[in-house]
């Protein structure tokens, strides 16, 4: 299920309609010349779309994976969803280490038979790895003077076109709430930090996922972000979904084990 | 390695290689992790701009709208003289306030902070109608 889900979410996180290279791949020499000829061409997106349908009917996954992240990782470096198209290929990199096509697949169809495993637990761990430190950093990023007594976001909505609110009164305003700005940063440093932590605490996954679909929400109140929100809300998936463990494995429970050693 | 570790499943067959991958690309995800902070920091830049006429007299002027949010927040605080200044050359080679009485003079003031609303850094420039290029 999570391999058709990342398919979905790489054609659309990756549809790049007039976006432009921008460094560092485009200081290459020569590299703008392969963006404008090949890469940002109709027949390379066209390549992407097939390969998205196979990894999505499990096809292969593990080569299909590997070619796609090798296709997508020059349109990493365009003007727009940097960030959102590193987390994404990171999962996706870590993903295609996975022989995924057991079930919902085009191998699954043809009633061939059951694998022993589809591959050790440790690329799912490399993805919620990857979802802690977007929070992580973020959180850490924040824990400063000026983020905490509200400076930084005043500024941010005066000066970022992209923010929906003007703190300038040192206020937030939200439906009939007033909140003053410096416990709204406060706040934001808090969530991201617990949202850096919580999905490794097993009673704690499900009210962490609410919580960040929720502070996600009303983050799009404030400010319009390009699409890392959404990328990071999609590998809640790595933690939410059961990663089953193979049948030969010391703990055999059919649901999901975090302590397992692979995924079935 | 004991029994059972060997038969952990693996992606290579070989659970060192494994493990050599799994700490290669935690390696790259913690590199380009700082990549992912985002919102963190601004840098506040405002840019306003009088007309002092040949008597002296000094008018204020509502500042040109590409002038509302000088790089938006992101430009480098030892950058923002050096970026704004062509705009404001630009601005005011291509508007009719270059055109104007010989003797008065557009005085541009740029004040800005990294991270934080008190603009505590300034910087004058006072463009001459009739000649090319201002000081």
């Amino acid at each position: 299920m999570f391999r058709i889900a990342l398919a979905g979410m790489l054609g659309w996180a990756f549809h790049s309609l007039w976006l432009q290279p921008v460094p560092p791949l485009s200081a290459l020499p020569g590299a703008l010349c392969v963006y404008s000829h090949i890469i940002l061409r109709r027949p390379y997106f066209l390549v992407i779309g097939v390969l998205l349908v196979a990894l999505a009917a499990g096809v292969r996954p593990r080569i299909v994976g590997l070619i796609l992240f090798l296709l997508l990782l020059p349109l990493a470096s365009l003007t727009a969803g940097q960030l959102s198209r590193q987390v994404l290929l990171t999962a996706l990199l870590a993903f295609s280490m996975l022989r995924s096509d057991e079930q919902w697949s085009w191998r699954a169809l043809r009633g061939d038979g059951q694998r022993e495993s589809a591959g050790p637990i440790w690329p799912i761990r490399l993805i919620q790895v990857q979802l802690t430190l977007v929070y992580g950093v973020n959180a850490l990023a924040k824990l400063t003077p000026a983020y905490l007594n509200g400076e930084i976001l005043i500024g941010m909505s005066r000066m970022h076109p992209n923010f929906h609110v003007d703190l300038s009164d040192g206020f937030f305003h939200l439906a009939s709430l007033r909140l003053p700005v410096s416990i709204a940063a406060t706040a934001v440093v808090m969530i991201e930090a617990f949202l850096a932590v919580g999905f490794w605490l097993s009673r704690l996954v499900w009210p962490t996922a609410i919580i960040g679909v929720a502070f996600h929400l009303v983050l799009q109140r404030i400010v319009q972000i390009y699409m890392l929100d959404l990328a990071s809300m999609f590998l809640y998936l790595a933690f939410l979904l059961s990663w089953r463990v193979p049948a030969n494995d010391r703990v055999q429970t059919g649901q999901a084990d975090r302590r397992g050693h692979g995924v079935a | 390695m004991n029994e059972n570790a060997k038969n952990w499943p693996t992606v290579t067959a070989s659970p060192a290689r494994d493990l050599v991958i799994f700490m290669a690309l935690f390696a790259v995800m913690l590199l380009l992790s700082e990549r992912l902070r985002v919102y963190y920091a601004v840098t506040v830049v405002d840019v306003t701009v009088a007309r002092i006429l040949p008597n002296g007299r000094l008018e204020t002027l509502p500042t040109p709208l590409v002038f509302a949010r000088p790089g938006e927040g992101y430009w480098r605080p030892e950058k923002v003289v050096d970026l704004v200044k062509p705009q404001i050359e630009n601005y005011m080679r291509s508007s009719t306030w270059s055109s104007e009485a010989a003797g008065t003079r557009f005085e541009w003031t740029i004040r800005w902070a990294r991270n934080s609303t008190r603009l505590d850094r300034q910087y004058r420039y006072v463009w001459k109608a009739g000649d090319a290029e201002g000081k």
